[in-house]
């Protein structure tokens, strides 16, 4: 009894030294000098600009893997691709390969000076140091989410009912769309959220492949980065409550979909 | 419709064989039987006709047209899937409507259409009922129902009765029988239960080994097999193999004349229970054996004899016969026998 109580005390000590209390001083931190100065700071150019970008980012992400993570799914767990298991290796690289070694890898491909690149910018496209070098490095961070979330569902599901869809008469699509999407839709919504919260935090990548330039390529996260190694701290504590209680709100959702699901399977 | 395979052969991509030159016609209307042991190819047979797989090679025809090319959603092919695959977050009437609504009937149409089904399958009480809430024969009646739906002009069941217990099992396929009589539509079932197929079927067709053995009325296939394989998987049978002789055959304390076959020739003989009858000793040159073993069948006993060399023969013995007990000694009288040398009969 002694030792439980002992280890309770260790694991709650831990949680409070590693979560809690960070997290509660970023909140003291943007309302230390009162609601009006994390409001000013909020405003600025640079904050609003930040935020703008990185939701922007993560709506274009989230959308985008949304779609080919089903995709990819349905091929991995349907096995009618030849390689599916090299393609289920590759889905998980992303977790683990650092964000900022995947950054500098787009760089080379698609950088100004390659060729690729080169190609593009004659053709007045730009993907680096740009929005769509952004989208594309939290493309990459985040494509596991929705897949990983799929596959074991799909596989659960097995082929029957498809089969039995197609004849009664049903086209592929309305296959999909009335018998694989309504199994799987909490599923999918969760890894569509597990995406929205990586690719807010996102970091490394996205430093990589943007620059950071101010008001141009500055996303939320390296908007912080930013404003701490100038010492402007209330800003990143204010810019960062922001993207907590954001990523707070998605955790509360998270929790209602899996209740939802888990009754979904049972 | 009729059903007409012609020369279809499938090889899996790994080189194995699951169907060698099959061909069969089904006539209209019929009721017919793919009974076989598993991994005999049947289902991938039954898969072939409804468009879910495609053959390596041959043709298949329903109502004289070739389906080849025709995917499954527009082969007017019903099928019952041996687990059911219910649709699992649709109701029991929302299940019987799908392929209805895929059809873009109206409304009004529909609900009778569904309203018809519930009936016919005794599920009306069911109708907002999810396929989770349902017990296995509640179920395969929904998918029956379901298949049936857009009258199909052939149905397919696989492992209908598979995974449903015994009782319930015996009543489902009478009325899946009585129903087929109803509608009248031409209809495959898949079975490895040979009491199943010769029970409903009007004509069964036995595959081995993606080979048919033999295609025809549960009659002909019980007494009449045109291979060892039939004659062993079908109905309950003694098998014993031994060398002609002069006329006969002898194994052990058996001894059957085989006239036609010369001698030194290797032969399978089958005996049904049924056509070895048991009675008092009454001459030296009776054919003698101890009861080991009586296993109480409801109306009737399953003895096993044991023969003076050993061997062990299974017959039958009605319920009202003379008391039986183990160890007794019996004299058996061999009614009748088949002869196979190789698969082929003599």
């Amino acid at each position: 009894m002694k030792s439980k109580i002992g280890l309770f005390s260790f694991v709650y000590l831990w949680f409070l030294a590693l979560i809690a209390l960070p997290l509660t001083g970023i909140a003291v931190g943007a309302f230390r000098k009162g609601a009006m100065e994390f409001f000013h700071e909020f405003v600025q150019p640079g904050a609003l600009f930040g935020l703008k970008l990185t939701f922007e980012i993560t709506a274009c992400a989230v959308a985008i893997n949304t779609v080919f993570g089903v995709l990819i799914a349905l091929q991995i767990a349907g096995k009618n691709v030849r390689g599916w298991r090299v393609l289920n290796v590759i889905v998980d690289l992303p977790f683990a390969v650092s964000p900022v070694i995947a950054g500098l890898a787009l760089i080379l491909v698609y950088g100004p000076n390659t060729l690729i690149g080169g190609f593009l910018q004659n053709h007045s496209m730009k993907l680096m140091f740009a929005m769509p070098g952004m989208v594309m490095a939290t493309l990459f961070v985040t494509l596991p989410f929705v897949v990983r979330e799929l596959v074991p569902v799909l596989r659960e599901m097995g082929n029957g009912e498809q089969e039995a869809a197609m004849t009664l008469g049903a086209s592929t699509w309305r296959v999909f769309w009335r018998i694989t999407l309504p199994q799987m839709k909490w599923s999918l919504l969760y890894g569509a959220m597990l995406t929205v919260s990586r690719a807010l935090g996102e970091f490394g990548a996205v430093l990589v492949v943007s620059g950071s330039v101010v008001l141009l390529t500055q996303s939320a996260t390296l908007y912080v980065y930013q404003s701490t190694v100038n010492g402007d701290m209330q800003a990143a504590y204010t810019v960062s409550l922001v993207l907590a209680a954001t990523s707070f709100l998605i955790l509360c959702l998270l929790e209602g979909i899996k209740r939802r699901r888990e009754v979904a399977h049972s | 419709m009729s059903i007409e395979v012609k020369n279809i052969v499938k090889t899996f991509a790994n080189d194995s064989v699951a169907l060698d030159n099959v061909s069969f016609t089904v006539g209209e209307g019929k009721l017919i039987g793919f009974l076989g042991p598993s991994g005999s190819g049947k289902t991938t047979l039954l898969r072939i006709i409804a468009g879910l797989e495609r053959q390596s090679s041959g043709q298949v025809f329903i109502s004289g047209r070739p389906v080849d090319d025709i995917p499954p959603q527009k082969r007017g092919v019903g099928v019952v899937f041996q687990n059911y695959a219910l649709f699992k977050h649709m109701t029991v009437a929302d299940n019987i409507a799908f392929g209805l609504k895929v059809q873009k009937r109206n409304a009004k149409e529909i609900h009778d259409r569904v309203a018809q089904l519930l009936d016919l399958t005794h599920l009306s009480a069911f109708a907002s009922r999810y396929p989770r809430q349902l017990s296995g024969g509640e179920a395969q009646r929904v998918a029956l129902a379901r298949a049936l739906a857009p009258e199909p002009t052939v149905l397919l069941l696989d492992e209908p009765f598979a995974a449903i217990d015994t009782k319930v099992r015996r009543e489902l396929r009478e009325w899946v029988r009585q129903i087929h009589d109803k509608i009248g539509v031409t209809s495959i079932f898949v079975t490895h239960d040979q009491e199943e197929a010769l029970e409903i079927a009007d004509r069964v067709l036995v595959i081995n080994q993606g080979k048919v053995e033999q295609f025809g009325t549960p009659e002909e296939i019980y007494n009449a097999p045109t291979s060892l394989f039939v004659a062993d998987f079908v109905g309950e049978a003694n098998h014993f193999r031994g060398t002609s002789q002069a006329g006969k055959l002898t194994i052990g304390p058996l001894s059957l004349g085989v006239a036609d076959v010369s001698d030194g020739e290797e032969l399978d003989v089958v005996v049904r229970p049924a056509d070895i009858k048991m009675r008092e000793i009454t001459s030296q040159s009776d054919i003698v054996g101890e009861i080991v073993r009586l296993s109480y069948r409801g109306n009737s006993y399953l003895v096993e004899v044991k023969l003076e060399n050993g061997m062990r023969v299974y017959t039958y013995a009605p319920k009202e016969s003379r008391p039986l007990y183990t160890g007794q000694q019996t004299a058996l009288d061999i009614m009748d026998y088949k002869l196979f040398q190789g698969e082929v009969p003599v």
